[in-house]
């Protein structure tokens, strides 16, 4: 089992210092796009590790599973990571707390964070990302992103988290 | 192998958990539902596998500790990418019109920015990354730091400068 999670480990290590190198050298394109490749890319490196540090991938179970496993500890590594990643990137109240000098009252943050300012730059996102088009003044979900808007809104339900956002 | 067994049982037995908190409870706020019920998931993790695998040695205890923290960091993050999401609702909201589309104006209606800021700076003020005082929010010791790091992860992978 140790070859597995020490495989993962440093793999995931290597990860990271090739998702900064990449972003550091511009134009990255689509983020989630280029950290999925290169994750993907390093699957070779550990199993190289693997094998290196003694890892069985005999035809047993036992053997059978510990790879998995450490496959699955660098697959659970990289969500972590680009949860945290997203957290940063993404979030609202990550972009209100980076704007914190002193202090900031509500009429404050919304003069800084224009809503319209706010919103338009999400639909960018959403049409770069094929989940809608521009049509005239309105917005318009494309297949894919009827199909996304379905799935979140089945997930939602479920959860009942409605309306959420 | 019980390490693993024992964090796959114990996370199902979260999910179902949390699902039923949601559905048939109005325990709120939510993050701090999800915190207690990590605790007490770590603490089912432990039972579990001191019952069935107790003898099984440290290695596999620690390996299933690991799979059971990054199982619940991953559930944490796609339960609050549902619930949280911006784009997401807007999605959704625009999906729902009867002609399938919306000005931004009929959005910003949908989907009121007082809405957005409320959940977001309430989030804030429970974690305790923000206080009020006399109608203005400051950043608490607690806040400063986790901006702190932020601000090196937004310089170290160059975010916002695409």
């Amino acid at each position: 089992m140790l070859p597995g999670i020490f495989s993962a480990f440093i793999t995931f290590a290597a990860f990271v210092i090739a998702v900064v190198v990449r972003f550091n050298r511009p134009p990255v394109g689509h983020r989630l796009k280029a950290m999925i490749r290169i994750w993907a890319m390093l699957l070779a490196l550990y199993a190289g590790l693997y094998w290196v540090s003694g890892g069985k991938v005999a035809g047993t179970l036992e053997s059978v599973v510990f790879l998995i496993n450490g496959v699955l500890i660098y697959g659970l590594l990289f969500c972590t990571f680009c949860y945290c990643y997203f957290v940063s990137d993404h979030s609202l109240s990550m972009l209100f707390m980076l704007a914190m000098q002193d202090r900031l009252s509500l009429d404050e943050i919304k003069r800084q964070f224009p809503y319209d300012e706010l919103l338009r730059q999400r639909m960018i996102d959403l049409e770069n990302n094929h989940f809608a088009v521009r049509r005239g003044e309105s917005f318009e979900l494309t297949p894919k992103g009827r199909s996304r808007a379905r799935v979140a809104g089945t997930l939602k339900r479920f959860l009942n988290l409605e309306p959420g956002g | 192998m019980a390490g693993i067994f024992a964090a796959f049982t114990s996370f199902s037995v979260f999910v179902v958990v949390h699902w039923a908190i949601l559905h048939w409870l109005r325990w709120r706020p939510l993050s701090r539902v999800l915190n207690g019920l990590w605790l007490a998931n770590l603490g089912l993790y432990a039972w579990l596998f001191w019952w069935w695998a107790n003898d099984t040695g440290i290695v596999n205890l620690l390996n299933g500790l690991l799979l059971q923290v990054f199982l619940l960091i991953g559930y944490t993050a796609f339960f609050f990418l549902v619930e949280r999401g911006l784009s997401l609702r807007v999605l959704i909201e625009i999906s729902r019109t009867p002609d399938g589309r919306m000005t931004l104006e009929e959005i910003k209606h949908a989907y009121p920015y007082d809405y957005i800021l409320e959940k977001r700076i309430g989030q804030m003020v429970r974690m305790g990354y923000w206080v009020e005082q006399d109608g203005y929010f400051r950043s608490t010791e607690k806040g400063r730091r986790f901006t702190a790091l932020h601000r090196q992860v937004w310089k170290i992978l160059r975010i916002g400068k695409d």
